[in-house]
C-alpha cells in the first residue's frame, strides 16, 4: 500500500473513532469498536509507515503481538463494563 | 552468475537494527502503561469515566489528525531522500516538525485547561496516567523534532529512515493511547 493511501486510511479511521465519541456512542460495544478502529491504525503504521510490508515475516510477527496485546485491552474494557 | 538472494531473518528488518530494538522497547514501555491503566480503570469505571469526561476529546483528535500527517511527510520524505530530492525532503522534514510543534501547542494548551480547572497528579488515579502518559508521549515528540531536525541538517537516506522510523515510533504510541486515554 502506497503511503498517501495509508494516510488517508488514517484520517478516515480517526475522524471515525472521534465521530464516536462525540455523537456519543458509549458502552461495550462503542469501546470495542473505538479500540478495533486503534488496532487498524496501528497495523497501517507498522506496515506502511514502518515499511514491514518489505519484511512479510517480521510483518506477520508484530502483527500477532499487536493481536495478543489489543485482545488483553479489549478483554480489559470488557471486564470495566 | 550469481543469484541475489532476499535477506532473511534479522536482515530482512527495513532501516537500522538498533532503532527497532529502541522501537520495541518503547512501545513495551507504553503497552505496559496503557495495560496498568486499563487494569485500574477495572477496579473504578464510574470514576475513571467521571474523571475522562473532564478531557478535550475533540483536541486530542485534532492532535491525531496532526500526527499522523507529520507521519505521512516523514514517509514521503524518505522516498524523496532515496531519489535524491534533498530539497524536498528536508522540506517535507521541516512540515513534519512544524505538526510535532503544533501538536504541542495543543497538548499544552490541554494542560493549561487542567490546571485552570484545579486538576493534578492528586485529583484521581485517572489523572496520574493521563499526565504520566501523555507527558512521556510529549517529551518523545520533542525527542523526535529535535532528531528530524538533525536528520534535515545531516540529510541521508539512511538518517533520513532512521529518524522517521522514531516519529513512527511516536505516531503509533499516540493512536493507541488516544482512545485508551481520551474515549473509551
Amino acid at each position: 500500500m502506497p503511503v498517501t493511501q495509508a494516510w488517508l486510511s488514517l484520517i478516515a479511521l480517526s475522524l471515525g473513532s472521534t465521530l464516536l465519541a462525540l455523537f456519543g456512542a458509549s458502552g461495550i460495544w462503542a469501546a470495542l469498536a473505538m479500540l478495533a478502529l486503534a488496532w487498524i491504525k496501528a497495523q497501517l503504521i507498522l506496515r506502511v509507515y514502518l515499511n514491514l510490508q518489505s519484511a512479510p515475516g517480521w510483518g506477520r510477527g508484530f502483527a500477532l503481538v499487536l493481536a495478543i496485546y489489543m485482545s488483553v485491552i479489549m478483554g480489559l474494557a470488557v471486564l470495566a463494563g | 552468475m550469481s543469484e541475489q538472494t532476499a535477506p532473511q531473518g534479522i536482515d530482512a528488518l527495513p532501516g537500522d537494527l538498533m532503532m527497532w530494538v529502541l522501537i520495541v522497547s518503547e512501545l513495551l514501555v507504553f503497552g505496559a502503561g496503557l495495560a496498568a491503566f486499563m487494569a485500574v480503570r477495572v477496579t473504578d469505571p464510574v470514576g475513571f469515566a467521571e474523571a475522562q469526561g473532564h478531557l478535550n476529546a475533540t483536541a486530542a483528535g485534532i492532535n491525531t489528525v496532526v500526527l499522523v500527517t507529520s507521519g505521512w511527510f516523514a514517509a514521503l520524505a524518505l522516498r524523496c531522500s532515496e531519489t535524491g530530492q534533498i530539497g524536498r525532503a528536508r522540506g517535507l522534514l521541516g512540515a513534519a516538525m512544524v505538526l510535532g510543534l503544533v501538536f504541542l501547542v495543543v497538548k499544552w494548551l490541554e494542560y493549561v485547561a487542567k490546571s485552570e480547572l484545579g486538576i493534578t497528579f492528586e485529583t484521581h488515579d485517572f489523572f496520574l496516567f493521563y499526565y504520566m502518559l501523555t507527558g512521556f508521549h510529549a517529551m518523545h515528540v520533542i525527542a523526535g523534532i529535535v532528531i528530524l531536525a538533525l536528520v534535515a541538517w545531516k540529510i541521508s537516506p539512511r538518517n533520513t529512515e532512521v529518524g522517521a522510523a522514531f516519529w513512527h515510533m511516536v505516531d503509533l504510541v499516540w493512536v493507541l493511547l488516544f482512545p485508551i486515554i481520551y474515549l473509551l
